[in-house]
């Protein structure tokens, strides 16, 4: 198993794989957002080459309203 | 017409779009306003529960530049980093950079904002800060290379308005080619038309809009008082006397009972 912490929230995924994979995984396919790992922005050019060992913090961050 | 960092804009107003009763209230109160330069957010967001992308497609459908913050960041990693993933997600080299130094009044920190202001100019950003009215703080960050600087009137949401003109006016005064643009504590119209009477450039606001009884109608007020203080700055205003100076001439005064001289 592979343990994350997803936005703050512990999440198990089946295996080790890409940033890529986890974050279809995760339901994040298709939409508008950018990734840190463990606190560090991984732009998304490098989404596919990033291994996941486990025990990695994801931060993902979608659009807001802000002000 | 005026330039922001490079960018030619009609309006001086630039609006959030947080805190509005409903996004179609949002979409009318941006327009009413006339900005063209809106700032925006990221967040958490579980995908299952929409995850942003009801309102990255209202957002998208507005032909505005957009502004990104880095609001709720309290240390220098923390905004250059989320800086970095707005600059992904909204694809703009631009960033309204927020380093929280207080809890309490949601104060920036000067020195991790300075800090942070350097390391994100050097990679790439137009950076536009969120700082106190500290004079000597707005110069450093202007010669940081930030081409705008962008004071408190008072904290954020609180719709004080100026509360210290003494300072904004000598951030004015000292900095004269320098963009100002007041960001936040600006509670009403009449705040507005005052900072860009004093020779302010521009305005950043969300709350006085977005918490008005109708927001429509006061992005409308705003956008009236926006240009009338320009108009008044542009014009030149007249000096302020001590004592009353009649302005109807006081040649054939009716009724007049003195002697002519």
């Amino acid at each position: 198993m592979l343990k994350l912490s997803v936005n703050g929230k512990s999440r198990e995924l089946e295996d080790s794989c890409s940033l890529s994979d986890a974050l279809s995984r995760l339901g994040f396919h298709g939409r508008q957002f950018a990734v840190a790992v463990n606190g560090a922005f991984v732009p998304k050019h490098r989404h596919p080459q990033l291994r996941l060992e486990g025990g990695e913090a994801l931060e993902i961050l979608t659009p807001m309203q802000g002000g | 017409m005026w330039q922001v960092a490079g960018t030619t804009l009609k309006s001086r107003l630039f609006i959030g779009s947080a805190l509005y009763p409903s996004p179609e209230i949002m979409l009318k109160s941006i327009e009413a306003s006339g900005a063209q330069v809106i700032t925006v957010s990221l967040r958490r967001q579980a995908p299952e529960t929409d995850g942003g992308s009801s309102f990255w497609d209202l957002i998208r459908s507005l032909d505005v530049h957009l502004l990104p913050n880095t609001a709720g960041c309290k240390s220098v990693k923390e905004a250059v980093t989320t800086a970095q993933m707005a600059r992904e997600v909204f694809n703009t080299h631009w960033i309204k950079l927020e380093v929280i130094g207080d809890d309490y009044n949601l104060q920036p920190d000067p020195f991790g904002l300075l800090e942070a202001t350097r390391e994100l100019i050097a990679q790439g950003f137009e950076v536009f800060p969120y700082c106190t009215d500290d004079l000597v703080l707005c110069r450093r960050l202007a010669d940081a290379g930030c081409k705008v600087v962008m004071p408190w009137a008072s904290p954020i949401g609180s719709g004080q308005g100026l509360l210290n003109p003494f300072n904004l006016k000598m951030i004015r005064e000292r900095l004269p080619d320098v963009t100002l643009i007041i960001d936040a504590g600006i509670g009403k119209p009449s705040h507005a038309a005052l900072a860009l009477e004093m020779g302010f450039d521009g305005i950043l606001l969300n709350s006085a809009v977005a918490l008005a009884h109708d927001p429509v109608r006061m992005a409308t007020g705003f956008k009236l008082a926006i240009e009338a203080g320009r108009a008044g700055y542009e014009a030149g205003l007249m000096p302020q006397r001590e004592f009353a100076s009649p302005s109807t001439p006081d040649l054939g005064t009716p009724f007049w009972h003195g002697e002519p001289s």
